[in-house]
């Protein structure tokens, strides 16, 4: 009862944070579905009853995490960690890793049970339709922690795959409440891309260059910055930014960035490079560099009489 | 706008083939092979499986079997198409509290296995507004199957 009343304070108080998010909680042998407020608890009934987290907004309604509760049968709960802080969702970007953790209680040790009371099946489904979920047992209760290097989300570029996996506990019990035990949505993002438009094909910088840096799904919450560097090459100081901008901290966005100023800072005739940097909590990365340099001036003749 | 910029480490964009690396490594390999699985009914979509409360304005929604009382001059405010902005419950309640009233009942009520307080809703009626069966502040749908 504990854990369930636990499950049920974390259901709602995501509830609260978000306001467009909907916990159900239905008891099907009472024939009861119940929608508790934010920070109300489970009634203590005892029964077997099954708790779902909904998102609902104009874009439909999607099921964010769900969780069954059963006396006197196996139960599972099931927990996706990501780098990401995000409150109210689960979210990563497709290239960082993200730990699975499933906790399993009630699974019986011997032949002479039948399968289906020693067994759970772990499912991860990616959402495509042309690939049929992975399935993998598992045999033991306690937790199980599987360290995922990458989401499996696919794409012809795989930096702009995006979309969402799933994992769900299945319970091969013909009689559970539920089949799925617990499960757990992960939202996937992509990884930005960058590009300078405006830039000479030779690289040469002149007064009237106008340059802009076209970004593309910038990671919610990162800092995009446009950085000259007084070398060949980036180096992780002794830069100076241009200029910046903050995404949004709910989804990703494009945009674009008007750099000024660029030749101001250009005052030697050596290679300079012009890069877009990404300032994440995955870290600070390069989207984009290129070596520029002044554009020779033009020589002016005249006549000395 | 321009300025020193921070010497934390630059790290290189990931490619294409980086994350098609790493999506060859999957911890589940490592797990027994699964059983089959009976067929699994998909959850039932909340909003479909409710009763749709509107003022006009905004919309919420409750479970079905959750209404102890519609008065005909409320009749419109319930299950018509819904319009504008889908609201939270609580905040639904507050801002139609005019019209919109809950009854709190036990989960033993709910579920068929006492009498839901005749008394108490008969009062509760004689208001004139909309009622919605609650649980711990929480709608909650009435099994009058039993």
């Amino acid at each position: 009862m504990k854990t369930c009343l636990l499950a049920m304070a974390a259901l709602t108080s995501a509830l609260a944070a978000s306001g467009w998010d909907l916990c159900r909680v239905e008891f099907p042998r009472a024939r009861v579905v119940w929608q508790p407020t934010a920070g109300s608890s489970s009634s203590g009934t005892g029964l077997a009853s099954v708790t779902r987290l909904w998102s609902i907004d104009a874009t439909g309604e999607k099921l964010l995490s769900q969780s069954s509760r059963d006396p006197g049968r196996v139960s599972a709960s099931l927990r996706i960690r990501t780098l990401d802080p995000c409150e109210g969702k689960t979210r990563t970007r497709i290239d960082q890793p993200f730990i699975v953790e499933v906790e399993v209680a009630g699974l019986l040790f011997g032949d002479e049970f039948p399968a289906p009371f020693r067994t759970l099946v772990l499912e991860r489904d990616t959402g495509n339709p042309a690939e049929n979920p992975h399935r993998a047992a598992i045999t033991g209760n306690g937790r199980t922690v599987l360290r995922f290097p990458a989401s499996a989300i696919t794409s012809s570029d795989p930096t702009k795959a995006r979309g969402g996996e799933i994992f769900r506990v299945l319970s091969p019990d013909p009689g559970a409440t539920a089949p799925c035990l617990a499960s757990h949505a992960l939202e996937v993002l992509p990884v930005a891309s960058a590009s300078i438009s405006g830039l000479p094909a030779d690289g040469n910088v002149s007064a009237s260059s106008s340059l802009h840096a076209k970004l593309t799904d910038v990671y919610p919450g990162s800092t995009i910055q446009v950085i000259l560097f007084p070398a060949a090459a980036t180096s992780s100081s002794g830069g100076v930014e241009l200029a910046s901008r903050k995404a949004a901290p709910v989804s990703c966005e494009s945009f674009d960035i008007a750099v000024p100023h660029l030749l101001e800072h250009i005052v030697t005739d050596n290679p300079h490079t012009l890069a877009v940097v990404s300032d994440s909590i995955y870290g600070r990365e390069i989207l984009y560099s290129r070596q520029i340099s002044r554009a020779p001036a033009t020589p002016v003749e005249f006549t000395v009489r | 706008m321009t300025g020193a910029v921070s010497a934390q480490p630059l790290l290189v964009r990931v490619t294409a083939d980086d994350i098609r690396r790493l999506q060859e490594h999957d911890p589940m390999v490592a797990l027994p092979p699964a059983p089959e699985l009976p067929v699994e009914k998909p959850a039932a979509l909340p909003v479909a499986n409710s009763i749709i409360l509107h003022d006009g304005k905004n919309w919420t929604i409750v479970p079905n079997g959750a209404l102890i009382c519609l008065p005909k001059e409320h009749e419109t405010k319930a299950n018509a198409k819904p319009v504008g902005n889908l609201m939270p419950w609580e905040e639904f309640l507050a801002a139609n509290s005019s019209w919109l009233e809950p009854g709190e009942i036990s989960f033993e009520q709910a579920a068929g296995c006492e009498k839901l307080p005749v008394e108490r809703i008969r009062q509760l009626r004689k208001s004139g507004k909309v009622i919605v069966a609650t649980h711990r502040g929480g709608p909650i749908s009435i099994d009058l199957g039993k």
